[in-house]
């Protein structure tokens, strides 16, 4: 990943970070170094405390660490590291790792080219990890097997208190029915409130957030769309409930997705462990980044990745959580840049969401094959038979043109097919009404594509 | 056992459970639950039709706005001064830049629009057509507050279905190019306007004001309102030979008190007796603004000639009294006439003062050209100051110029030691400050010289002198 200004004001958390960074004189580093593969960078800092602050930066992704208390990420020394390196990195000389940096790179999970072999002498960081260490002597069988067993019964008592959750969803959804949908529309953010919460007490907490969300990506559609949007979520949502219940007799596949959409999760460790999943290397471009925050205080981060395959085009979908206590913005990523990476997906019915195994270095350029509407369309309704609960699904589009029609807003039509863009991005899509589009790349949920980049007349069109 | 998914059944269903009503809606050994999630997934296999292709919105025409787009570099660096965290679009930079862009005669990249979105709103008046025409399809509200560029533009028919704000707009243009036209339009309007606005009506008149005008003036000192006649008397003082203007000539003279002074060299020194209002005794600023109507329209020969002296005579008696000595020279400089403005230098030596700043903001927007350069000349003098002004000083110099300095005396402020040591010293808001507040005033073939001084003290003013050395040169 290259860094660029823009992308270091990207990640700023404010404006009053970025000019504290800036106003770093470069006196106050008394340290500037790299590795000599250049996969990470870091320095020492004099701020106010006695002894300088020691700020480390990973070159390909731009993780980074600092030794300071700042409760901002990144702080303004992290910032300011990034700045000078992206205005003079030959001021940074190349030096043996010390170890206050080795053991950082090590603690992060996502492979950097060119760190250090971990110590397997030194502790390893997680307790998801510590859990995964063999055993060191016979004596600790018993412990492990105690511990298995105890991993078991929490198990247990967890699928149990979800299915209890969910005979209580049920309820709920059938009350919601008797009373009339009409009316949950106008009293849907008070009453998936409470239905959440319990939800979050049956320890079911992604099926939790989806009903906690229902209320304003209703509120975000056309009064006239909500209440068919109302009947579809809650119908979906008995229809998951249904399939955990079921869910020995699902395919293997499916079977993940439908835990994972209840609040199962998989060790991202034990994922890039894991030989059997699906893997794609080759080169990426960032197509979309969407950031919102979560009603359990958590940012979600989402980054779209697309890549060409054998003439065909791979998406894929990096999500990440961070508390919006620490200021964090968005994805670290620009739509548009590119780089080569191994991806892992997590198993799916519809593999989508995945994370980098392995990083490359930046690429100049990737180009997407593109197909024509119909056949996107019919592709997206194969997948969704396979999965029903299929969310967003990216698709590049050649031969279609942006249309605006008076009361039905901007569509993209391609001879007799056409899809409404999404109503929140109306105003943002209107100028590549006027240019001719080579290709579009966006995000297609059955119902509105929300576009995310685009060729066009007059050059690439990327969703603001 | 099949469900009816035909059209007429799932709105007979969806109806029910919109009320309340599925149990008694539903198909036989269907629960309500089961049938929910049926009637959604049926639902989600549905997809929006198609509008029909009679109600598509034409594409706008390609010939709609000729001007070319804004080179990469500029449209990275705008949309780094005005779509980034600070991405403010009401101080002078944002003016500044927004008058670049428009004497360039190129424009915003369309997809630049949405997160350009406030600047563009900001400075509707200096976009094209094409970025009035996304703005107003965005923000229909902001089509009001727009230069008429869709509505029908204001002439003298429907002059008097206009606002006020383009009434006003319309006629103050009309009065610079014919000015008896204007006056017909005016007396047309006058009678179904409000106090206020014909208070503002009249105020026209003082363009290009003339003896054409006195046969209308002294038809409006009769109006009902006194606010209205107290306008058209002192426009009617302004014009000699009335009565109005002799009297204002004789409370001019018991205002000036002239007195002898010196020993050696012995002169006569003008200055203005005490104002009758006691706070303008300590506020020479607003002594001035109240003083400025004594002498508006008075010709400096005339006052001179209260005195037996001659004008230079008068200048020359007049620089040490700060207040007279600002509304002499601002007489001169809009009489335009042969008196040489470096008499006036005494007046101006040392620091830029309130009075001379505000005397600045008055006639920079009426001058051009080389009047414009003279009086900067005259008035502005980095050398000659021993500290930095403070920063809203060059805010509301930029204000009133619309443009940057000249070449040369944004070379000497530069240059001089109170920009240098304040770069120096200092905290950092302060020099933040005031390199934004300079920025917009210094002119692009000095950009490189200023970034060597600002470049770590604001990220904004250097991006705005890197969004101008973007342009082409000859656009600039």
């Amino acid at each position: 990943m290259a860094i660029s200004l823009d992308k270091i004001e990207a990640m700023a958390p404010d404006q009053s970070s970025l000019s504290a960074a800036t106003k770093i004189k470069p006196q106050a580093w008394s340290v500037l170094a790299r590795n000599a593969s250049g996969g990470f960078a870091w320095g020492e800092c004099q701020g106010s405390g006695s002894t300088p602050y020691r700020v480390t930066l990973t070159l390909e992704d731009l993780g980074y660490k600092c030794s300071c208390p700042s409760r901002k990420f990144p702080c303004k020394h992290s910032l300011a590291l990034m700045l000078v390196y992206a205005k003079a990195p030959q001021s940074f000389a190349e030096t043996a790792v010390p170890d206050w940096v080795s053991e950082w790179v090590v603690r992060r999970r996502v492979k950097t080219p060119g760190k250090p072999e971990a110590d397997k002498s030194k502790p390893k960081a997680s307790l998801a990890a510590v859990a995964q260490d063999e055993p060191e002597s016979p004596g600790d069988e018993k412990a492990q097997l105690r511990a298995a067993q105890q991993r078991e019964r929490i198990k247990a008592e967890r699928e149990t208190s979800i299915r209890a959750g969910l005979d209580e969803l049920d309820l709920w959804i059938t009350d919601r029915l008797n009373r009339g949908i009409a009316g949950f529309v106008g009293d849907a953010a008070q009453q998936c409130r409470i239905a959440a919460q319990r939800l979050v007490d049956a320890k079911a907490p992604a099926l939790a957030a989806r009903i906690d969300s229902l209320p304003s990506e209703i509120l975000a559609l056309p009064e006239r769309a909500r209440a068919d949007a109302a009947i579809e979520a809650l119908g979906s949502i008995h229809l998951l409930a249904e399939a955990y219940r079921r869910q020995d007799h699902l395919p293997e596949a499916l079977r993940h997705d439908i835990r994972r959409l209840i609040g199962w999760t998989q060790e991202r460790q034990s994922l890039l462990d894991d030989a059997q999943a699906s893997r794609a290397k080759g080169d990426w471009i960032v197509i979309a980044t969407h950031s919102e925050i979560q009603p359990d205080k958590l940012r979600r981060i989402e980054t779209w990745l697309a890549s060409a395959d054998k003439g065909e085009a791979r998406y894929a979908v990096l999500i990440d959580f961070v508390p919006v206590a620490t200021g964090g913005q968005g994805s670290p990523y620009l739509p548009g840049e590119c780089f080569a990476a191994e991806l892992v997906f997590y198993p799916s019915a519809v593999p989508l969401r995945a994370l980098i195994a392995e990083r490359g270095g930046a690429k100049d350029e990737v180009r997407l094959p593109a197909r024509r509407l119909a056949e996107a369309l019919r592709d997206y309704d194969d997948l969704r038979a396979l999965h029903p609960w299929l969310g967003q699904v990216p698709m590049t589009l050649s031969g279609a043109d942006a249309v605006h029609f008076s009361g039905s807003g901007l569509w993209l039509v391609d001879g007799e097919e056409g899809v409404a863009l999404h109503p929140s991005q109306q105003d943002d899509v209107r100028v590549l009404a006027d240019v001719s589009l080579t290709d579009i790349t966006g995000l297609w949920n059955g119902r509105y594509f929300t576009a995310a980049m685009a060729e066009t007349s007059l050059g690439r069109w990327i969703r603001s | 056992m099949t469900m009816d998914f035909s059209r007429p059944a799932l709105a007979r269903m969806r109806q029910a459970m919109l009320l309340g009503l599925a149990h008694n809606a539903l198909p036989k050994g269907r629960d309500a639950l089961t049938t929910l999630s049926l009637v959604a997934a049926r639902r989600r296999c549905d997809r929006l039709a198609l509008p029909s292709s009679d109600s598509a919105i034409a594409r706008a025409p390609d010939g709609i706005d000729r001007a070319g787009l804004l080179p990469e570099a500029a449209r990275a660096a705008l949309l780094r001064l005005f779509a980034g965290k600070d991405g403010k679009s009401s101080d002078s930079i944002a003016a500044a830049t927004a008058r670049v862009i428009k004497s360039s005669g190129l424009k915003v990249h369309p997809f630049d629009y949405a997160r350009l979105e406030g600047f563009i709103a900001q400075f509707a008046g200096d976009m094209g057509p094409q970025e009035r025409t996304w703005l107003t399809a965005v923000r229909p509200a902001s089509k009001l507050a727009l230069p008429s560029y869709d509505d029908a533009p204001v002439d003298e028919h429907n002059l008097a279905q206009a606002g006020k704000a383009q009434k006003l707009s319309f006629l103050r243009a009309l009065r610079q190019r014919d000015p008896a036209k204007a006056v017909s339009l005016i007396k047309q309007v006058l009678p179904h306007e409000s106090a206020g606005t014909r208070v503002e009506l009249i105020g026209l008149l003082g363009i290009g004001l003339g003896d054409s005008d006195r046969s209308f003036l002294e038809e409006v000192v009769t109006d009902r309102a006194q606010s209205v006649r107290e306008a058209a008397l002192m426009l009617l003082a302004r014009l000699p030979g009335t009565s109005a203007h002799d009297q204002k000539l004789a409370q001019l003279k018991d205002r000036i008190e002239a007195k002898k002074a010196g020993l050696l060299r012995r002169r006569v020194v003008f200055s203005l007796r005490s104002s009758p209002k006691p706070q303008t005794a300590f506020d020479p600023l607003q002594g001035l603004n109240e003083s400025t109507e004594w002498v508006e329209g008075l010709p400096l020969a005339e006052i001179a000639g209260l005195f037996g002296v001659t004008v230079d005579e008068l200048i020359a008696g007049s620089v040490e009294s700060p207040v007279l000595g600002h509304l002499l020279l601002r007489q001169a400089v809009l009489e335009a006439g042969p008196v040489d403005l470096k008499t006036f230098a005494p007046l101006l030596a040392g620091d830029l003062g309130h009075l001379t700043l505000a005397i600045l903001s008055d006639l920079l927007p009426r001058l051009a050209g080389e009047g414009r350069r003279a009086l900067l000349a005259l008035a502005f003098r980095p050398g000659g100051w021993s500290s930095l002004p403070s920063y809203p000083v060059f805010a509301s110099l930029h204000a009133a110029l619309g443009e940057a300095l000249p070449h040369e005396i944004a070379a000497e402020l530069l240059q001089s030691s109170p920009w240098r040591e304040a770069m120096r010293g200092g905290n950092d808001d302060m020099r933040g400050r005031w390199a934004e507040a300079l920025a917009p005033l210094i002119p692009r073939p000095l950009s490189e010289r200023f970034l060597t001084d600002v470049e770590t003290v604001s990220r904004r003013a250097a991006l705005y002198h890197r969004f101008l050395l973007t342009l082409p040169e000859t656009r600039t």
